[in-house]
């Protein structure tokens, strides 16, 4: 794009229409306004790429001008023009956002010099713009993967909606597989940090060592190992969102030290002296009842009303079965689309089965079901044989199973909806990781696609 | 490039050169110009631009549009009063360009080497800045080269066209003497077009 929309704007005739003759022989669209608010109200219907504004003029001088257009247009690029001896006001316009500016009268060479100047910021905004746009588009596809048009789940919209503008920390509570980090990019997407970063943190996943060097960074030679400084996330999600998931999982000592850095906006790095701050928006998730952790004194109260200014609460996914179908065909559609595979859809008997099944490992056990009947679908719709592996009491009709049964139907069930991750498995069986590792070992559990 | 003024033309007649036909173009000096400039100008206003020229008599320098303060003519008045010029026997010409000696100026731009209003009537070149800076004299030729350089890109603005991007098009824009010696005295393939296209409207 080399040819600019311009509107020029100065209470003088002559020098109006002389420098909309000259911008027109460089092939430019120019419009001309006699005042400020001439040229808002135009600027109200046509879009401009350039606006140049003679400083001096009668009532909404070219200051004010242009601060209206930065707050109104802010992609619109703005060029002053001052009388030489006024090299103030063209340096005030500057710091007010004017791209640049030009004293009167001015070399010809200049004034085209300039306008190619702006041609091509203009062309690097419009990329930026359109850039922005994608990756806004890409995020909010995180919305349309919370599908689902129940009541809860509509409420859920809602109050995303309400609190993605606000800077309130968010502590999103719901059974492991629900979608709390989907719920989380989707607030950070409409938020006023849509485009900073997104920075998540599994706080149950490591070790309280780990897990503080990993928040708070590090300098060189702070532990054995730290051969470099290192930025931690709570630095890196600067100007951002910092997610902090299983946020119910840290220590009360971390409880404290996150207190003071959201109170402060500040810390140091591990090993560091030098103050680093950082404005972010916080937050949190949890499958706990934290509130229930506090009365019982196993998290900190002011942490948690800390953390805890607006609650998301995810539904797990038997208390909306209604959401089953659609949101099955969507993951499907997806899942086969990925595997190259034409899936219409599901047979009755196959969404039934759905629909009856209690999914304790929610949406994330949903999707794992849908991948692995996507692969093994000999047809081109997912019918009953296709879901065989899926233990369901509706599937192979009511069983009265043994104590051992139920306890390998009951781990394997909970290690499949957290990804064979051993850890967060035995903590959501309450037992520690070598325990679960023997009980997978005696019992001979395999993860699918594993031999 | 460089022709003889018609025989007789002191005596304030206008004259036709080249292709019979009307004129489409007038060429009009403002205030003491070199005869032999004017010519130049004509004929190749005829010869590349296809615009049948004619020559006007001398007109005194416009003192209304004279910028005492900046000791520059205001392009734009010059224009205005160009535009209005219905001087000559029969109908005036579509079009009508100026020559002027002194420096001129937008009361925007510090100086123009010459203006015109796109798709206009009225231009206006200065030959001013044309010798270049500098005490040495710049060779008579070039000066005219470089004046018909203007004057045919002011017309080009007239026949509708904007500036172009190609390095060589008379229509590139060119701010100085030295900058309008790398232009070729020809249009590029896309503003010949429109050119022609320009002409043809004027003839209609």
């Amino acid at each position: 794009m080399s040819h600019f929309r311009i509107l020029i704007v100065d209470d003088e005739e002559a020098m109006r229409e002389s420098l909309a003759a000259w911008l027109l022989k460089g092939g430019h669209r120019v419009d001309t306004a006699a005042s400020g608010p001439e040229a808002l109200e135009r600027m109200a219907v046509d879009d401009y790429d350039l606006v140049m504004a003679d400083v001096k003029m009668p009532g909404m001088d070219g200051l004010e001008l242009l601060s209206r257009i930065k707050a109104e247009y802010p992609f619109t690029l703005v060029v002053v023009i001052t009388a030489y001896g006024s090299i103030e006001s063209a340096v005030t316009a500057m710091k007010m956002g004017a791209s640049d500016y030009l004293l009167k009268p001015f070399d010809p060479e200049q004034l085209v010099l300039l306008v190619e100047k702006m041609v091509s910021q203009r062309g690097l905004i419009k990329e930026n713009i359109a850039l922005k746009a994608r990756i806004l588009e890409s995020q909010t596809r995180g919305f349309e993967d919370l599908v689902g048009a129940s009541e809860p789940m509509r409420r859920v919209f809602a109050l995303i909606e309400d609190v993605a503008p606000t800077e309130a920390p968010v502590l999103i509570t719901g059974e492991t597989g629900t979608g709390k980090e989907l719920v989380s990019r989707a607030i950070h997407a409409r938020s006023n940090r849509a485009f900073g970063p997104f920075v998540a943190i599994n706080c149950g996943a490591m070790t309280e060592t780990l897990l503080e060097s990993e928040l708070f960074g590090h300098e060189r030679g702070a532990f054995t190992g730290a051969v470099k400084a290192r930025r931690g996330r709570l630095e890196m999600a600067d100007k951002g969102t910092l997610f902090l998931d299983e946020v119910g999982e840290i220590s009360p000592q971390m409880q404290v030290d996150l207190l003071r850095v959201l109170e402060e906006k500040s810390f140091n790095r591990i090993g560091g002296n030098e103050l680093v701050s950082s404005d972010f928006r916080l937050i949190c998730a949890t499958h706990r009842d934290l509130a229930a952790m506090v009365e019982e004194g196993q998290f900190r109260s002011d942490f948690y009303y800390r953390i805890n200014v607006i609650s998301v609460r995810l539904p797990p996914l038997r208390e909306r079965l209604e959401d089953i179908p659609l949101l099955a065909s969507y993951l499907l559609d997806g899942q086969a689309r990925e595997a190259g595979r034409r899936i219409e859809g599901f047979t009755p008997e196959a969404l039934e089965v759905l629909t009856a099944y209690a999914w304790p490992g929610n949406v994330r056990e949903l999707k794992n079901v849908v991948e692995r009947a996507v692969i093994i679908a000999r047809g081109q719709m997912i019918g009953l044989e296709d879901l065989a592996f899926l233990r369901p009491a509706a599937a192979e009709g009511p069983r009265l199973l043994s104590l051992k049964e139920m306890e390998i139907d009951h781990i394997q069930r909970v290690l499949e909806a957290c990804e064979w991750n051993v850890t967060r498995a035995g903590k959501l069986l309450g037992i520690d990781r070598v325990t679960l590792s023997r009980k997978i070992k005696r019992y001979g559990l395999v993860r699918p696609g594993r031999s | 490039m460089t022709a003889q003024p018609p025989a007789g033309s002191a005596g304030g007649e206008v004259h036709e050169a080249g292709p019979a036909g009307p004129a489409l173009i007038r060429v009009v000096p403002l205030g003491q110009i070199d005869q032999v400039a004017v010519a130049v100008v004509a004929a190749n206003l005829q010869a590349l631009l296809d615009l049948t020229a004619e020559i006007a008599p001398a007109q005194p320098l416009p003192e209304q549009a004279r910028l005492k303060a900046r000791d520059q003519y205001d392009a734009s008045l010059i224009i205005k009063a160009l535009r209005s010029d219905s001087t000559g026997p029969e109908r005036p010409p579509p079009l009508v360009i100026g020559l002027i000696p002194s420096d001129l100026c937008l009361p925007l731009l510090t100086y123009v080497l010459g203006e015109a209003e796109l798709g206009g009537r009225a231009a206006v070149v200065s030959l001013f800045r044309l010798a270049g800076p500098g005490p040495d004299q710049t060779p008579r030729h070039l000066v005219y080269e470089r004046l018909v350089k203007v004057a045919l890109h002011e017309t080009g603005h007239l026949l509708g066209l904007t500036h172009c991007r190609v390095p060589v098009c008379l229509m590139n824009f060119s701010p100085s003497a030295s900058r309008l010696d790398e232009l070729s005295l020809e249009l590029c393939p896309v503003c010949r077009r429109l050119a022609r296209r320009g002409r043809a409207r004027l003839r209609a």
